[in-house]
């Protein structure tokens, strides 16, 4: 399935500033127990990096930055057991990610692909790009530095333009294994409409085994059934979409078979949920408005900017942790 | 059949009323609508006030007009217009009137560069398909020059032409006209479309009828100022055939010269008559002559004006001669006492008895020398004393001249009979059904009861009455022979210069016109029609 992802409607600027309001701010109590690798504790110096805003003061080396340093450059002393955030984002990409077609959900995950790694990216630390469905070839980019933003947006236009095959609906964990180191983050964005008793079961019992090693596993959740919803309306209608078993079933559309799909959503996400295991997880839902038509720019920097939970993931670690 | 179109209207809507349109819609939910289970309260299946009028429905409805349209009107055709490319007809008038000097040249000239503006305006490549052209000439006859051919055959054609020395038959080009166009093409390989006459005649008002073609009629004559002889006519003694008098009518057109002249010159050339022409009472001016001798007469108007044809005329004049006669009566006391010679070889005239028997044994009548012939009745009877009552009679036949009927009522006729094998034609007869007098003219023959008696009573007056009145009708008959310089035989009209000119139609109607195709019948179109509608629901709006 071919898209074209729009630009991303945060501008650097405003980007910049999310990460470093994000920064100054001290990381609440994580949900489940998982390890974050502290970063500067080690007496052992490896080697000078640039400081950017969000760092540390006093790790500035004041003598070797006006030995070697332009005047407004500083120099941050890196020490050996300094472990670089690693933050593993999986993409959905299967055909309801396309949908629906007035504002597909792939829109609103690429671009929050693109602001979460230029913000990791910036800081100095990595990411990992991963597909989730499909052919596991050329599935995983490693992004490093942050000229490395340029090539988010390629990686994505390659995930989101790779063509339909068999194995589209097919789970792509496996690659994973060398990647899921236990400091790295794991992001997962998708709309989890699984069947549950394949796709939904795995993806859980994986995320289970990933929380064993105390990696911290963070759902994000594209939800537009309300906006579907508002979309059908009631009456005769003809159904189409990815994994129905019988094509265009005809339906008489009325407000308790609303409430019964509903139902049914919400049965198969809180399945999936039961099955991640000990629900020590970070689960955001960000859910479409549930009118015939709205601005999808606004709505995307709305859920960005006042998601607290994801902009978690950039703040600092508490002191008393 | 409207009871079958109401029944399949009514079926098409109960079936959009009964079958609602579903809207398709494609969502990323659609997993989580499969086994639904049915809708508690169910729609009610057919409602009236709400049928889907939509687009399929529309598409539908006129798939089936057009089925039905095709059943009701199978067995219908239609004539589908064709265009097709030209057949122009040039047709010129090459009458003496065309040789009238206009603008410095004579109207031919004229009439020849109109007819290659035609060509011209035919073969524009661009607006006009195929042409084909057809080139005649008209006078007191037609000739055709080109049956089919191009413009550069017609051009060729046109090289050369001049005014022949004949009046103008307008019936020719009517008769053409009507007897040409698309269905009845006077020539296989070039159908005529368009039919140009180029005249000095006006447009004839028969030519607004409603022919087959196109007709398009350019006079191009202007009025110019001619005076010339109109017509004259040699009076003629009947019984020895000597021209006694000439009568001449004389014409202006236009502006009537101010020293006209009328001139008649003798055989020697020497003029004989010489009058001034006053046309100031009237356009018209007559004039005559009493030839003296035999010969050659040459008469002339001068001025002539702009056309030269009517500007003098020559008349031979016959020296005056006995006539011979056949005489095949026994009486043979009249010819010599008309001073006339018997001749059976050449004669003049012929003379027999009436009732002849069997058939005819004398060549009266042959293309090469028809010679009138007298019949003669058995005579009159002298005691009168069973008068005749008159049954019919031709008042106007010359026979009758100076004849007073009351006098024939007194008279009686011995017996003899109507002649056999002349075919003649009663012109009095009594109720006896005894015939007085008869007269056919093919064969030139006239018959009489009787010669004349040679008394002085009413008998004798009536028996000479109608013997000279035959003797004189079979003369007059003889045929006028002109010389070659006579133009006495023209045209009536030629040297009428002053006529306004008048046209009928434009060149720019020289353009392809359309002629119906064979007939088609209708109802595979509507069934075509039906196919297209009915795949466009199927396919494209699904």
């Amino acid at each position: 399935m071919k898209i074209d992802i729009p630009p991303l409607p945060l501008s650097r600027a405003h980007l910049e500033r999310y990460r470093v309001r994000s920064r100054y701010r001290d990381r609440p109590g994580l949900v489940g127990g998982h390890q974050m690798r502290r970063k500067g504790q080690s007496l052992e110096f490896h080697d000078f990096r640039q400081y950017v805003p969000g760092d540390d003061i006093r790790h500035v080396d004041w003598r070797a930055s006006a030995r070697h340093g332009k005047p407004e450059d500083l120099l941050i002393r890196n020490f050996a057991a300094e472990e670089q955030l690693t933050l593993l984002i999986s993409i959905d990409t299967r055909d309801s990610l396309f949908l629906p077609e007035p504002a597909p959900k792939a829109h609103i995950a690429a671009w929050l692909v693109e602001a979460v790694s230029w913000i990791v990216l910036r800081s100095g630390d990595r990411v990992f790009l991963h597909r989730l469905f499909g052919s596991p070839h050329g599935s995983v980019h490693d992004l490093y530095g942050s000229g490395s933003s340029v090539r988010t947006r390629q990686v994505l236009k390659q995930f989101l333009s790779a063509a339909a095959d068999e194995t589209a609906e097919r789970l792509n964990l496996d690659i994973l294994q060398r990647y899921l180191k236990p400091s790295v983050i794991w992001m997962v964005i998708s709309d989890f409409y699984f069947d549950m008793e394949t796709g939904g079961r795995i993806l859980g019992r994986r995320l289970a085994e990933a929380q064993d090693g105390s990696r911290w596993i963070f759902l994000v959740d594209l939800e537009s059934w309300e906006y579907e919803k508002q979309l059908m309306g009631l009456g005769p209608r003809k159904i189409e979409g990815p994994a129905l078993p019988v094509p265009s079933p005809s339906l008489e559309i009325d407000t308790p078979v609303l409430n019964e799909v509903e139902e049914r959503i919400h049965r198969s996400k809180k399945f999936f949920r039961d099955h991640i295991g000990r629900g020590g997880f970070d689960y955001i839902t960000w859910k479409w408005p549930g009118t015939k038509s709205f601005d999808m720019p606004s709505f995307f920097q709305d859920c960005f900017d006042n998601d607290l939970d994801l902009q978690r993931l950039f703040m600092r670690e508490s002191e008393n942790r | 059949m409207t009871g079958l179109i109401l029944f399949g209207l009514a079926l098409l809507a109960a079936v959009y009323m009964t079958h609602p349109r579903f809207r398709r819609f494609r969502i990323s939910s659609a997993r989580f609508f499969t086994a639904l289970p049915q809708p508690k309260k169910r729609q009610p299946r057919l409602r009236f006030g709400k049928i889907q009028l939509t687009l399929p429905f529309f598409l539908q409805l006129g798939v089936l007009l057009c089925i039905l349209a095709a059943v009701w009107l199978s067995g219908r055709t239609f004539t589908l217009p064709v265009s097709q490319g030209m057949g122009v007809w040039v047709v010129l008038d090459t009458s003496a009137s065309m040789s009238t000097i206009q603008d410095g040249s004579p109207r031919l000239e004229t009439a020849v560069k109109e007819a290659e503006q035609v060509l011209n305006r035919a073969q524009d490549p661009v607006k006009k398909g195929p042409v084909c052209f057809r080139f005649s000439t008209f006078d007191m006859e037609r000739r055709d020059f080109v049956v089919s051919g191009n413009a550069d055959t017609v051009r060729r054609a046109l090289t050369g032409l001049k005014p022949r020395e004949m009046g103008t038959d307008l019936a020719i080009i009517r008769q053409t006209l009507s007897s040409t166009g698309r269905g009845t093409p006077s020539s296989p390989s070039c159908n005529v479309s368009h039919v140009v006459i180029i005249s000095d005649l006006p447009a004839p008002s028969w030519i607004k009828e409603k022919f087959s073609i196109e007709i398009i009629w350019l006079d191009i004559g202007k009025p110019v100022n001619n005076t010339g002889l109109v017509v004259f006519k040699p009076l003629k003694n009947p019984l020895n055939r000597s021209v006694t008098d000439v009568q001449v009518e004389i014409a202006a057109y236009g502006s009537p010269p101010a020293n006209a002249l009328f001139q008649v010159f003798e055989p020697g050339g020497k003029p004989f008559v010489k009058q001034p022409l006053n046309f100031q009472t009237g356009k018209t001016v007559y004039a005559h002559f009493k030839p003296s001798s035999p010969g050659v007469y040459r008469m002339q108007v001068s001025p002539g004006g702009a056309y030269g044809f009517d500007d003098s005329a020559s008349l031979p004049v016959s020296p005056s001669k006995t006539i011979r006669v056949d005489w095949q009566l026994p009486d043979r006391e009249i010819p010599g006492q008309l001073g006339w010679t018997l001749d059976s070889l050449k004669p003049d005239l012929r003379v027999m008895p009436g009732p002849v028997p069997g058939p005819v044994s004398v060549p009266v009548s042959t293309a090469s020398n028809p010679v009138p012939v007298l019949l003669v009745g058995s005579g009159y009877v002298e005691d009168t004393g069973k008068p005749s009552v008159i049954r019919d009679f031709i008042e106007s036949s010359p026979l009758l001249r100076d004849v007073n009927l009351d006098v024939v009522e007194t008279l009686a006729l011995k017996d003899g009979g109507m002649p056999e094998g002349w075919k003649l034609q009663p012109v009095l007869r009594t109720v006896d059904n005894a015939i007085w007098l008869a007269q056919s003219k093919k064969p030139l023959c006239a018959y009489v009861a009787g010669l004349p008696t040679g008394k002085d009573d009413l008998q004798g007056r009536f028996s000479a009455t109608v013997f000279f009145n035959a003797l004189r009708w079979l003369l007059e008959q003889e045929g006028f022979e002109p010389g070659n310089q006579n133009r006495w035989m023209l045209y009536k009209d030629e040297g009428n210069t002053e006529r306004i000119p008048l046209s009928s139609g434009s060149l720019d109607r020289l353009r392809p016109g359309t002629a119906a195709a064979n007939k088609i019948e209708l109802w595979p179109f509507l069934l075509l029609v039906a196919s297209i509608l009915f795949l466009i629901e199927r396919t494209v709006l699904k």
